[in-house]
């Protein structure tokens, strides 16, 4: 295939890396502790400014109207008592010739730009911009109002008549598979949301009939996630002003470059008339990427649309409740078997995950990638029901990691082995065991290190396992509470996609910017930045900065997906500041007589010849006269020093990157006291070790980890968004009833980063972003079991199923 | 800011009172048992009063608290609860 070509051309071309990335230069500011964080003080002291917060003159502010009812269509709609409403400018409606019959891309990127082969959960099912019908309740339809002020917005909408035709809803995914469920998307004659791909709705490898047959034990069980969402800090919004046939707009995005494709596809608008600025962002979680803003919703074109229909800027404004409009991707159930040996060694699994509205993984990829498990079936079917979108949140590997610590931990407990030792025991990688990764490290260049046993053992230590572990529901404490401990693993994803591109100037003063948009994702990923681009060049860390906001200088770091951020961008910078640092030495040796560049070396900031170092001049008096523009007749000009690289970073699109098999690890162990009168859990101390490959910012790692933990707890004990049964509205969209977990609800937190060097991001590194929160959630259920006894598999795990499992409720 | 918890008085908001808890008199009060009023619990009452508090008379109390309490289809964990924390709001006095 030609797209599989090119990739294969990158890959031969260097471009995507399978080899380890050595270190090549002393670290100095990298891996180091107690760097200045580059936001730190914009965001401490308030001074940062968020989409949310933008102002422009004569602005006026918009709202959507969402439907009350959970499937309904618009019969008959009157705008008349709102477009009289003092301060209304203007009213967008459904069947306006603005958007009748326009549709949202449907598309991650766009439908033009996909390669529906290599597409996967990249393209969607494509629904209007702004429809008369809604198969879930707070789906927008039917007008956007722009308005003097919220309140007016506000109140134009309640002014507008509107018969409705109710229809029949649905609400659980396995139910709407049934002959007599109600269709809900308009035109469908299923709720079963066709694939564009086969083959992820069947998986396959190996057999796995001939997997039990050779097992000694076969345990079946269920399992399920209900809904949970980003519930960021900041509230979506989008400001947008037209300048004649130019656009302006502000997103809460964190992918502002993909989402100006988007608007140019959508508005018919040449991408050079559009700038696209991403402000400092209140939160994201992938509740702030594409899908949730321009394939799932038409807020960014809805504001574009009321801004040139009034001349004036527009700010398009959600509520808290409104807010609440998707969920994360991992709404399923789930039917396992698993067979294996008694000594722990898996033979075969096989899954049947039904999963709601929408999904792009499907459950059984880490089994793949992760272990040597020769034979696995996983077939996956995705239904609609009347919940809003479902997409990644934090990420979208959280079904992988489901079922994957599910089938881990159930297999232990049944065959009564400790789980650390049946993880090692599978450990591996595409049905190959851990031999043949060793074999790939060593010809790879990558340290033969068994990154799994490391991170065990640390984390072992840090709990005191050994001393901890017992049998289930056999350890009642002082207080009267059963104690339980619980342990899981998986493998790092986070360094083996993304793609982007930046530039690095050296400005006359020998102070150094990096030049490329960045959205404001990820924990202080732009101090990682500065510190790989200090070390490449030889200055100080205070030396250099980026300016990520604007998107109009041409280059855009951060990954098409949002996983991938360090990896991928850490590769651009380092190898930009590599050429810049090139043309600096290029420029210093004419300043330096009889000197090659060659003989040259950077340190603090000063440049010095190797031989004799006391031959030594400041970058900037290397780099006084080398002017990026000629606007001064005061001086004479040398060429700027500016050098700009891209980077991409694996097989982005592809499920499985056969050939480049994970090699990091992570394991994370937790401890719990369950209340058995009133079904109370108490987690009360998780340890998570996770190889990192290398610490580019030791604080960032550690504070990726204690963010994933409160995370995950959350969503493994209270995060549940609930639906009526009767009315199909849904019942705590807010943040009072809608439980999130702070820091407060987590006992102590031990942060072990490994450093083994085994990453394929820069000097060995990979992400930790995503992990904690994915991966520990799942890890609740086996900890109660180990205090009480009793499995449950329905998450979160809530009092009222601690109890009726129980049988006290 | 105060910790998360399914099960406190802000959540399951039962609060026990016990009012004068001499010359063999006691008042046992629940909230949020009904939307609006509290709920005295009578029997809970009678099953302390005159006898002292001790683990016995304190499981006695809770299960006469609940003992004609009427769940909704998805609230039934909610009488258990109701049980144990009117249970240890009693022995909270001792």
């Amino acid at each position: 295939m030609e797209t599989r070509g090119e990739y294969q051309r990158l890959q031969a071309e260097g471009q995507y890396r399978t080899e380890a990335d050595i270190p090549t230069i002393n670290f100095n500011e990298i891996g180091r502790h107690g760097i200045r964080r580059l936001d730190g003080y914009e965001k401490a002291s308030g001074m940062a400014v968020y989409t949310r917060d933008v102002q422009l003159p004569g602005m006026l502010y918009a709202r959507i109207l969402m439907s009350p009812h959970a499937h309904a269509r618009i019969r008959r709609m009157d705008t008349v008592k709102a477009e009289a409403l003092p301060g209304v400018r203007a009213i967008i409606r459904y069947d306006g010739v603005e958007v009748k019959d326009r549709m949202l891309n449907g598309s991650y990127f766009c439908p033009e730009w996909v390669d529906p082969e290599l597409a996967d959960w990249a393209v969607k099912p494509i629904h209007p911009v702004l429809g008369d019908q809604a198969w879930y309740e707070g789906q927008p339809l039917g007008a956007v109002v722009a308005a003097d002020s919220q309140d007016i917005a506000n109140e134009a909408l309640r002014l507008i008549d509107i018969e409705w035709e109710v229809l029949p809803f649905v609400l659980d995914q396995q139910e709407a598979l049934k002959p007599d469920a109600p269709v809900l998307r308009p035109g469908a004659d299923t709720n079963l949301i066709d694939d564009p791909r086969d083959s992820r709705k069947r998986i396959k490898k190996g057999d796995v009939e001939r997997g039990f047959r050779e097992a000694d034990r076969i345990i079946e069980f269920w399992a399920k996630r209900n809904a949970h969402l980003w519930a960021g800090a900041e509230l979506p919004s989008v400001v947008s002003r037209w300048r004649g046939e130019s656009l302006e707009l502000w997103v809460h995005q964190q992918q502002p470059y993909h989402g100006k494709m988007l608007i140019s596809e959508w508005l018919n608008l040449p991408m050079s008339k559009i700038s696209v600025y991403s402000p400092y962002q209140g939160c994201s979680f992938g509740g702030r990427g594409n899908p949730a803003n321009n394939s799932e919703n038409g807020m960014n074109i809805l504001a574009a649309l009321l801004s040139r229909k009034t001349g004036r800027p527009v700010k398009l404004l959600y509520n808290r409740r409104e807010y609440f409009f998707g969920e994360s991707g991992d709404m399923m159930a789930s039917h396992f078997r698993v067979g294996a040996k008694k000594d722990g060694t898996i033979t075969a699994v096989e899954m049947k995950n039904v999963f709601a509205v929408y999904m792009c993984s499907n459950g059984i990829d880490h089994f793949i990638e992760n272990t040597r498990i020769p034979n696995l079936s996983c077939e996956g079917l995705t239904v609609d029901v009347s919940k809003g979108p479902a997409w990644w949140c934090r990420c979208e590997q959280l079904p992988n990691t489901f079922c994957f610590s599910l089938v881990f931990d159930h297999i232990a407990a049944e065959l009564e082995l400790d789980p650390t030792e049946v993880a090692l025991k599978n450990d591996g990688c595409e049905g190959r065991d851990a031999t043949y990764l060793s074999e790939f490290k060593r010809e790879h260049g990558f340290p033969d290190r068994d990154s799994l046993r490391e991170c065990i053992e640390a984390g072992k230590k840090a709990i005191g396992w050994d001393e901890k572990w017992h049998p289930p529901g056999t350890k009642r404490l002082a207080n009267g509470r059963m104690h339980g401990l619980a342990f899981t693993w998986d493998h790092q994803w986070d360094d083996t996609r993304g793609t982007g591109s930046a530039a690095v100037m050296i400005e006359n003063d020998g102070t150094v910017s990096i030049i490329g948009q960045h959205p404001d994702i990820g924990v202080n990923p732009w101090t990682a930045y500065c510190q790989i681009v200090a070390d490449e060049l030889g200055v100080g860390y205070e030396d250099v900065t980026i300016k990520p906001f604007n998107l109009d200088h041409g280059f855009a770091l951060m990954s098409p997906d949002g996983s991938c951020n360090l990896c991928s961008n850490g590769y651009i910078v380092k190898k930009a500041a590599r050429k810049a640092r090139k043309i600096l030495l290029e420029l210093a040796a004419q300043k330096f007589e009889g000197v090659e560049p060659e003989a040259l070396d950077i340190k603090d900031g000063i440049i010095y010849v190797r031989e004799t170092p006391q031959k030594r001049r400041s970058i900037k008096e290397v780099v006084a006269k080398a002017m990026p523009t000629f606007d001064s007749c005061l001086f004479w000009t040398e060429p700027p020093v500016i050098a700009w690289t891209w980077h991409t970073q694996g097989l982005w699109g592809q499920a499985l990157e056969t050939g480049r098999p994970r090699l990091c690890r992570q394991a994370h162990f937790m401890e719990v006291e369950v209340d058995t009168e009133t079904g109370q859990v108490e987690v009360t101390n998780v340890v998570n070790v996770n190889d990192v490959g290398k610490a580019i910012s030791p604080e960032t790692v550690k504070g990726q980890m204690y963010g994933g933990t409160y995370m995950a707890l959350g969503r493994a004990l209270s995060e549940e968004m609930i639906w009526d049964p009767v009315t199909g509205v849904m019942l705590n969209g807010n943040l009072l009833d809608y439980k999130i977990a702070t820091m407060l609800d987590c006992g102590p937190i031990d942060t072990i980063p490994v450093e083994s060097g085994l990453g394929y991001g820069p000097y060995g590194a990979c992400g930790v972003g995503e992990d904690i929160a994915t991966v520990v959630p799942a890890l609740l259920g086996p900890a109660v079991y180990n205090a009480i006894g009793e499995w449950i598999d329905e998450y979160p795990i809530t009092p009222d199923k601690v109890l009726e499992a129980l049988g006290k409720a | 800011m105060r910790k998360f918890s399914h099960i406190n008085s802000s959540t399951i908001n039962e609060a026990v009172l016990l009012l004068r808890r001499y010359g063999g008199e006691a008042r046992v009060i629940a909230g949020g048992t009904e939307y609006v009023k509290p709920y005295r619990g009578i029997k809970a009452e009678k099953a302390i009063i005159g006898k002292g508090i001790d683990q016995s008379t304190a499981g006695a109390a809770g299960d006469a608290a609940v003992s004609d309490a009427k769940p909704l289809p998805y609230n039934n964990y909610m009488v258990q609860i109701a049980r144990t924390m009117m249970k240890r709001a009693v022995l909270a006095c001792t």
